[in-house]
C-alpha cells in the first residue's frame, strides 16, 4: 500500500511538470474594458501600428457612431462596398450552403463530397495579396512566392479588375485550391475553393465563370 | 510486485538522498554560472524549474542534467519516504522527524510559489491611483471588443498558453462569445518589425525574430495570427501581426462588431486601489546613492480609506499581496518635479512558509541536539559520580 502511494505521489508531481496546452484551447480569462481603456485605441494602419511610418492621420475609436466599415489600415480611401450590392451567378448544380460568420456565401458542387467554395470579404488590406496568396500555399504545405513570382500570376477578370488567380495542387498531389483575391473598394474580396484533386478538375471551369460573374449592384 | 517494491526501497534509500544533494549542488553550480550568459530569468526557467537541461559544459560539451524541478520533485519523495514513512520512528526523539518535516514544507513551498506566485510592479506617479499592476516577462494577447454604450469585454490569453508554438500549424483560441477563432500561427519571444513579403508577412511587414536579451524584460515578443471562421481553420482568414511595443492595436471588423487585438505586458487586476500621495526620498551626501526612500499612499477599498507608508525592507502586505518599494524616478528629476515610485508587487499563496518551514526545521534541530547534549551530560555526570 505504501509502495502505491509513493508511486501515486511521484505521479501527481511530475504530471503538471510535463502538461502542455491543446492545439485548441478555450479563452477563459475575460476582464472588463472602460471607455477611457477604448478610447487609447486609435485606428492605425498596419505600418504605422508597428511603428515603420508616422502614425498619420486617426479614426475615432468608436466605430458604432461612424456610417461606414472599419478599414483594416485605418485610412478611408473610397467608398467602401456594401457586401449587399455584390451579385453573382452560381453554377448549375452548385448547392448554397448555411450561413457562416465572416463569409458571404459557400457553395458545395453538386457529385462532390469535401469540396466547397468560398466567398470572404474583408475590409482594408486584409494582410495583402502577397502574404495571402502565401497563407493559402502554406496550408498545401508549399513555400512562399516572391512578388515576381505573384506578378506573373494568370489573371482573372472580375469586378472590372485583373484578380490575381491561384491554381495549386499540395505536393502529394491530393488535394487542389483555386483562389481568387480581388481589391475592391475599401477591402478585398476572395474567393477560395479547395477539395480533393479529382473533384476539383472538373469543376475548373464552373469556378471561374463563377468568378466572372459577380457584379455589383444597389438592387438587393 | 517485486518491482514495485524495488522502486519504493529506491526512492526511499539514502544513497538517492546522497545523489539529489550533489546532482542539486552542482545544477546550482552551472546554473549560476550561467547567469552571467543566459541572463537571470532564462538561467532559472532553464536550470532550476525544468525537467531536464542541457549545460554547455566548458561552452562547448552537451552535458544533460537534471533541472531543478526534477530534483526537488524527486528530494520531496526521498525524504517523504525515507526520512518520514520507512525510517525507524524514535518517539522520544522527535528532533529529526521535525526537522525533515520542515524540510518537506519548505520544497512544498517552492512548488506552491512556482506554480501560484505572481510578480510584477505597479509605478505611480504622485497623485495618481492604480488598481492593476503588470507582470515584467510575461505578455498576454488582448482581444478586445469595442462598444460604444457600455464596457466593452477583454478576452485574454496568457502568455503560457502561446509560448511553446513551434513551426507547426499554430494553435488555435476560441470563446462561444467571439465570433472566430484566433489562430497563433507564430510567437517570437524578441523580435522587430521590418518590411517583407514572406508567408507570415502582412501589408508587406513582417517580424524579424531577435536572439533573446539578457536581460529579459528588455525582450519585445511578437505574434502572427489569422482570424477564421469558428471551428473552420481551412476557411479564409484574416492574417494580422501583433507587437509588444506597437502604438496601436489591430483592429478589424467581424460579424458587425469591431474587435481590437493588441500584445501587451500581463496584467492582474487588485482587488482594492493605491493612490500615492507623496514619494519621499534621501540620498547619502553628496553622492546619489539612496538612504532612504518612502512611498506615502492612500489604499482604498470599498468606500474605505486608510493611509499605509511603502519604504525599503518595510513593505506593505494587504489581502495575500505584498508591495516593496523597488525604484523611483525620474532619478534626474529637478526639485519641483513630479515624481513618481515603482512598486514590486508579489502574489504567493506561501509567501510567509519558508519562514514558518525554516522556524519548525530549527526547532526540530534545537531538539535534536539539546537532547543528545542532554544525553552527553547525563552520561558525564554518571561517570563522575562512578568514579568516585
Amino acid at each position: 500500500m505504501r509502495t502505491v502511494f509513493c508511486l501515486l505521489l511521484a505521479a501527481t508531481i511530475f504530471i503538471p511538470g510535463c502538461s502542455q496546452p491543446a492545439d485548441r484551447v478555450a479563452i477563459t480569462e475575460i476582464r472588463e474594458m472602460n471607455q477611457e481603456e477604448q478610447a487609447a485605441m486609435p485606428v492605425l494602419g498596419t505600418a504605422s501600428r508597428l511603428g515603420l511610418e508616422p502614425s498619420g492621420p486617426q479614426r475615432a475609436p468608436t466605430p458604432h457612431n461612424d456610417d461606414q466599415p472599419l478599414p483594416e489600415s485605418g485610412v478611408m480611401e473610397s467608398a467602401p462596398l456594401d457586401p449587399a450590392h455584390l451579385h453573382w451567378q452560381a453554377p448549375d448544380g452548385w448547392r448554397r450552403g448555411e450561413e457562416r460568420p465572416m463569409r458571404l456565401a459557400t457553395y458545395m458542387p453538386a457529385a462532390t463530397e469535401a469540396t466547397e467554395c468560398a466567398v470572404t470579404l474583408l475590409p482594408g488590406m486584409a494582410g495583402g495579396i502577397t502574404a495571402n496568396l502565401n497563407r493559402w500555399r502554406a496550408q498545401l504545405d508549399l513555400g512562399p512566392m516572391s512578388d515576381d513570382d505573384i506578378l506573373a500570376l494568370p489573371r482573372l477578370e472580375m469586378l472590372g479588375e485583373q484578380a490575381a488567380y491561384l491554381s495549386v495542387a499540395d505536393a502529394g498531389g491530393t488535394v487542389k485550391l483555386y483562389g481568387v483575391i480581388c481589391p475592391i473598394p475599401g477591402g478585398l474580396l476572395f474567393v477560395k475553393m479547395t477539395g480533393p484533386i479529382h473533384e476539383m478538375e472538373p469543376e475548373r471551369e464552373r469556378f471561374e465563370a463563377f468568378c466572372r460573374s459577380m457584379h455589383v449592384s444597389e438592387e438587393q | 510486485m517485486n518491482i514495485l517494491r524495488r522502486i519504493y526501497a529506491f526512492l526511499a534509500s539514502y544513497g538517492l538522498s546522497v545523489a539529489l544533494l550533489l546532482l542539486l549542488m552542482a545544477l546550482v553550480f552551472f546554473g549560476t554560472l550561467e547567469q552571467t550568459r543566459l541572463g537571470l530569468y532564462e538561467a532559472q526557467r532553464r536550470y532550476f524549474e525544468s525537467l531536464v537541461v542541457v549545460h554547455p559544459l566548458f561552452g562547448w560539451f552537451p552535458l544533460p542534467l537534471p533541472g531543478g524541478y526534477l530534483l526537488l520533485s524527486l528530494l520531496f519523495v526521498n525524504m517523504l519516504v525515507g526520512a518520514i514513512f520507512r525510517a525507524p520512528k524514535r518517539w522520544r526523539r522527535p528532533g529529526l522527524l521535525i526537522a525533515h518535516g520542515g524540510v518537506l514544507y519548505l520544497i512544498v513551498a517552492g512548488f506552491v510559489a512556482y506554480t501560484y506566485a505572481i510578480n510584477g510592479n505597479l509605478p505611480l506617479y504622485e497623485g495618481e491611483s492604480g488598481s492593476r499592476f503588470q507582470s515584467y516577462y510575461e505578455w498576454e494577447i488582448r482581444v478586445a471588443e469595442m462598444t460604444s454604450d457600455e464596457a466593452g469585454r477583454v478576452f485574454i490569453i496568457p502568455q503560457q498558453d502561446f509560448e511553446d508554438i513551434g513551426d507547426g500549424a499554430g494553435r488555435v483560441f476560441h470563446h462561444q462569445m467571439l465570433p472566430f477563432d484566433l489562430r497563433v500561427v507564430r510567437y517570437y519571444p524578441n523580435s522587430r518589425p521590418a518590411h517583407g513579403s514572406g508567408a507570415w508577412s502582412v501589408d508587406g511587414l513582417e517580424l524579424n525574430p531577435l536572439p533573446k536579451e539578457r536581460t529579459a524584460e528588455h525582450n519585445v515578443p511578437g505574434v502572427f495570427v489569422t482570424l477564421h471562421e469558428p471551428e473552420r481553420p481551412d476557411a479564409s482568414a484574416a492574417p494580422g501581426i501583433l507587437w509588444g511595443m506597437e502604438r496601436a492595436p489591430w483592429r478589424l471588423l467581424a460579424d458587425g462588431r469591431e474587435y481590437a487585438f493588441s500584445l501587451r505586458r500581463r496584467e492582474w487586476e487588485l482587488p482594492f486601489t493605491l493612490t500615492l500621495d507623496k514619494f519621499n526620498h534621501e540620498t547619502y551626501p553628496g553622492t546619489t546613492m539612496p538612504r532612504h526612500f518612502s512611498s506615502e499612499m492612500r489604499l482604498e477599498e470599498g468606500g474605505a480609506e486608510r493611509d499605509v507608508v511603502i519604504s525599503m525592507n518595510e513593505p506593505l502586505r494587504h489581502r495575500g499581496y505584498t508591495f516593496y518599494q523597488a525604484s523611483w524616478g525620474p532619478t534626474d528629476a529637478n526639485p519641483g518635479d513630479p515624481l513618481y515610485t515603482v512598486l514590486a508587487v508579489t502574489r504567493n499563496p506561501a509567501g510567509q512558509w519558508p519562514m514558518y518551514a525554516s522556524c519548525i526545521i530549527s526547532f526540530g534541530l534545537l531538539l535534536h541536539f539539546g537532547q543528545a547534549l542532554f544525553r552527553y551530560l547525563k552520561q558525564q555526570s554518571r561517570a563522575r559520580q562512578a568514579k568516585s
